[in-house]
């Protein structure tokens, strides 16, 4: 998984600090067994516990969240490997396939389709990936996948609602308040291509990469 | 009680230990998913290493508030 900028030295950093804190907490913790505790022990133990242990947790809290963001961490799951395989081939014309390989979307493709805008859009991209850990490591999953609900047409109005193109298409207008709601859907019947290809969804190339 | 003199009890020593091993843990859980972020070691990294680091920084608040109640600084 590649870094973005910056996020080495600060992935070092946290590191680095975990290390310590550890090496500090032992050694205090070990040291001193019996007597006297020593002001240098009680300095170590604290800068351990309530200096680097918090420093190092949430360092990698915010890199761990930033993360989570990319194509690389969704395809750690083999599950998706089929989605991503569809996504990085060039001659896909899935519409996902065609964000990608455009950069329509510019980065964290799966991420940007696939969580709400606004407040809680993160917090619920967040909930829904703990129960697909759950049910990814324990509580197994039936395929073919199916998307939870129904996919909310304003993940791609956002982009799409506001472009001169979008808004000069007759059906568009005609179904502006169905669209909306997302009543009618961007994909399927005679309006855009797939997403990803039906093969992905069963799993069939999953082992592929 | 002089300060210099304070020896911690048997028990907060004990305590100490089991903070020691929570926040290893922690930070053994920490380190997991700075080395490889997957969602597991993610989950585990923020989650459950939160709550045990939690659990070891209350223990240690709880000795050192103990120790400086018992030498009359609280």
């Amino acid at each position: 998984m590649t870094d973005e900028p910056g996020f080495a030295a600060i992935r070092i950093a946290a590191f680095v600090a975990c290390l310590a804190a550890i090496g500090l907490v032992a050694r205090a913790t070990l040291a001193q067994r019996s007597g006297p505790m020593e002001p240098a022990h009680r300095w170590m133990l604290l800068i351990g516990f309530v200096v680097l242990a918090p420093l190092a947790y949430l360092l990698n809290a915010g890199l761990a969240i930033s993360g989570a963001k990319s194509v690389a961490f969704c395809n750690s799951c083999h599950v998706m490997h089929g989605y991503v395989k569809d996504l990085q081939d060039p001659d896909s014309e899935h519409l996902a396939a065609q964000h990608f390989q455009y950069r329509w979307i510019n980065d964290h493709q799966c991420y940007t389709c696939h969580s709400d805008y606004g407040l809680f859009g993160d917090v619920d991209a967040k909930i829904a990936g703990l129960r697909h850990v759950w049910f990814y490591t324990l509580g197994g999953y039936e395929l073919p996948l199916k998307i939870r609900g129904t996919y909310d047409n304003q993940r791609c109005l956002v982009c799409h609602a506001p472009v001169k193109s979008y808004q000069e298409i007759a059906e568009h207008e005609k179904n502006a308040a169905t669209i909306a709601t997302s009543a009618t859907s961007c994909i399927g019947g005679a309006c855009h291509v797939a997403p990803h290809p039906k093969a992905a969804a069963r799993g069939e190339s999953a082992d592929a990469s | 009680m002089p300060p210099d003199a304070y020896q911690p009890g048997r028990a907060v020593r004990r305590w100490l230990v089991v903070a020691a091993v929570f926040h290893a843990v922690a930070m053994l859980l920490v380190m997991l998913a700075l080395v490889r972020l997957t969602p597991v070691t993610m989950t585990f990294s923020v989650g459950a290493a939160g709550g045990l680091l939690a659990a070891a920084c209350g223990i240690f608040l709880c000795g050192v508030t103990i120790g400086l109640r018992r030498r009359h600084i609280l």
